[in-house]
């Protein structure tokens, strides 16, 4: 038996952002960010450690969204043109850069490691990134779980049950399409949980899903182990809590390691940087700067000019941090085993995009906490959620409390005045498609009339993702946000009002299929249900 | 580039959207969706009033009226109907015909943060026009909204047990950032 259970999960998750209208879209580099930066070299670590015969469980969540861009050929082929861009830009700066030492071996980095994820993703993966994923679930090392549909915030969507239901559905559906399997648990997005909710999770097949820690701590019934077990719902849906401590290491500002100023600063960029000249045939639309994924320096500190990063003094750094990690959780485990009656459990989740993304030495400080706790049988053990109920299926019985892990704990952050006005329309889009799914819930699979209700059932996913009202409070891409979900609501009226007058147009149906290619096998009707 | 069948090599059910570009020349897709853009409901298309908890403390409230049906219940109203003020009427839900809160509609305004001096508790509402004598004539009824428990359930029957120094309350977490998202 173990001193401890740790259960390490990071979700992966980004807003579909595809547009096939424009030849380039700024926001389609978010995909393609997250793929070099986070995805690739997550890949790239596990698949390393399967082949070292290392002893590990890792869980990941992989949103309905997020699986169906990594399968989206227009996507896969914008993103090798996309790495190819990058690649001249380094050669360049290689060359610029010769007098230069500290910034020259950086460009050679950077050209080495860019040149590397474009030949990993072609060559090894075919493109499609969600075969790696099935591969490495099929060798046990990950535990693949998804999330909602297009990552709807499900406690404000309940104004209109059939819309949590359908996000629930269409993410168990995709999950399996793609990965092969039905997903075991799910991670509620932004861990948004009301009472009840366990209900529409149980139907969809979930087993299991994260809460922030006072959806634990404040549950109907005062549980007996805090965030340390989990909590089982009536209908046996379980609740694992998140450790506020594993969080705080990582996410605070403060604390947090992603700050210490040895490692490499988000935001310098030569995209921002050089001559616009320079670097504008690489980047986007020649027109607009963006950041590049080159950059130079490191955090430094405030109160100095920033110094030139430097990899080997980050590579120590991170080593110090996997041992203070990891010696902590082991003491954490070791205070808390002594008050319970079986080995506590420590989950960990966090978002897949902080590692390499954010935090550029995010993967290697990943890669350092697995390989410490692996083979960890008597000490802390990796787990994933389904291994930890299957060793301990008794566990106390309560409903947690609504929560989520945003701001405050509530729904603030997806609810004030600078994104409420998104409600009304999203509410009135969701009954009025009921209506319509209620009224030709026998229409024949095929017809025009059936694919505009597909398609307008598609539309309301994507209005519905938690992004777009995220955005429009942290105020940083809000005008595309907003025009995310009035496009997206329009598109939705459009549609069933050419049902509702017989007035299918179909080169427009066939241009918003395409346009809005998400889940092709999504099914209006499972709006006229309740 | 990838392979795009399902793992065991079914293919998607008989819904399935066309696939492949539809004919419409460059620029046509942009021209397309501008056109559909005004599709979006710039005015309400119904009287109703819903309710969402944002916090243990705080509830939002958002509603609409289309003129016809404010007409008609001003009508029924009578005499009453010049001093009538259009109002939200909360109430808990297990309190009913208990105590309640009227927030008076000024003007315009379509939505209202209500806050509420001890958290939990369930709520609903009704938007409608308030007689003299107190009594409402009811426009919308809300949907009902619980508002999330603020602290822990009391213990059953024996003291709280310690909570670990772990589990001590922290400040609230970092927001976690996205592609192009930070605080």
């Amino acid at each position: 038996m173990p001193k401890g259970y740790f259960i390490l999960l990071l979700h992966a998750h980004l807003p579909y952002v595809r547009h096939p209208e424009y030849e380039r879209f700024f926001e389609e580099n978010w995909l393609f960010e997250a793929i070099t930066d986070s995805y690739i070299p997550l890949i790239g670590t596990l698949e390393r450690f399967v082949r070292q015969d290392l002893r590990f469980r890792l869980t990941v969540s992989l949103s309905p969204s997020l699986l169906t861009m990594l399968q989206d050929d227009l996507l896969q082929e914008r993103y090798a043109g996309h790495m190819r861009r990058l690649i001249d830009l380094c050669g360049k700066e290689v060359e610029r850069t010769r007098r230069e030492p500290d910034f020259h071996r950086l460009a050679l980095m950077y050209h080495a490691r860019f040149t590397d994820a474009l030949r990993v993703f072609v060559d090894e993966y075919g493109g499609d990134l969600t075969a790696a994923f099935r591969r490495l679930h099929a060798s046990g090392a990950l535990e693949l779980i998804t999330s909602a549909a297009t990552h709807g915030y499900l406690p404000l969507l309940r104004v209109h049950p059939a819309s949590v239901r359908a996000q629930l559905a269409v993410a168990a559906q995709t999950f399996e399409r793609i990965i092969g399997h039905r997903a075991p648990g799910i991670w509620l997005p932004e861990c948004g949980y009301y009472p009840g909710l366990e209900t529409a999770l149980d139907e969809n097949g979930f087993r299991y899903f994260v809460v922030d820690a006072h959806g634990i701590d404040n549950a109907a019934t005062r549980p007996r182990h805090g965030t340390f077990a989990p909590l089982l719902c009536r209908n046996g849906v379980a609740a694992f809590g998140r450790d506020p401590d594993s969080s705080c290491q990582v996410w605070s500002a403060e604390e947090g390691y992603p700050g210490d100023p040895d490692f490499r600063e988000y935001y310098r960029d030569i995209g921002f940087d050089l001559d616009f000249d320079y670097v504008k045939s690489h980047i986007l639309d020649g027109r607009t700067r963006v950041n590049t994924g080159v950059k130079y320096y490191r955090i430094t500190g405030s109160d100095r000019d920033k110094q030139p990063y430097d990899p080997n003094r980050a590579r120590a750094r991170v080593a110090t941090y996997v041992q203070d990690f990891t010696t902590r959780r082991l003491e954490q485990a070791a205070r808390i085993a002594s008050t319970m009656d079986r080995p506590p459990m420590i989950l960990a989740p966090f978002d897949a995009e902080l590692f390499g993304h954010w935090w550029y030495e995010g993967p290697l400080w990943l890669e350092g906490v697995l390989q410490a706790l692996a083979n960890g049988e008597e000490s802390l053990q990796l787990v994933s959620p389904s291994d930890y109920l299957a060793r301990h299926g008794d566990s106390q019985v309560a409903t947690p409390s609504a929560s989520s892990w945003g701001y405050r704990g509530y729904s603030e952050m997806w609810l004030n005045e600078s994104n409420d006005w998104i409600y009304p329309h999203l509410h009135d889009a969701g009954r009025t498609l009921a209506e319509s799914a209620k009224r030709y819930r026998d229409e024949p699979a095929g017809t025009p009339r059936a694919r505009a209700l597909n398609q307008a059932a598609r539309s309301l996913l994507l209005a519905q993702a938690s992004d777009w009202p995220f955005i429009m409070k942290t105020g940083t891409t809000v005008e595309y946000a907003q025009r995310r979900v009035r496009d997206q609501v329009a598109r939705l009226h459009y549609l069933l009002s050419a049902v509702e007058t017989d007035t299918i147009d179909e080169t427009r149906l066939r241009a918003l299929e395409y346009m809005d290619n998400v889940f092709p096998d999504v099914d209006f009707r499972m709006y006229a249900e309740g | 580039m990838s392979r795009k069948e399902h793992p065991d090599g079914s293919a998607a059910p008989g819904d399935a959207p066309a696939t492949g570009p539809p004919p419409i020349p460059p620029g046509g897709f942009l021209r397309l969706i501008d056109e559909i853009s005004s599709a979006f409901p710039e005015s309400p298309r119904t009287t109703a009033l819903s309710l969402m908890d944002v916090d243990p403390c705080r509830l939002h409230a958002y509603w609409s009226i289309l003129p016809n049906d404010l007409n008609a219940a001003r009508r029924d109203l009578g005499p009453d109907a010049a001093r009538a003020e259009l109002v939200i009427r909360i109430h808990g839900v297990d309190e009913s015909p208990g105590p309640y809160l009227d927030v008076v509609v000024r003007g315009a305004e379509a939505n209202r943060y209500i806050d509420f001096p001890r958290g939990g508790g369930t709520y609903s509402a009704e938007l409608g026009l308030r007689r003299s004598n107190g009594s409402l004539n009811v426009l919308a009824h809300s949907n009902p909204v619980t508002l999330p428990r603020a602290e822990p359930a009391p213990a059953a029957g024996r003291p709280a047990p310690a909570i670990p120094s772990s589990l001590d309350r922290r400040p609230p977490p970092r927001q976690r950032a996205r592609s192009g998202r930070h605080d």
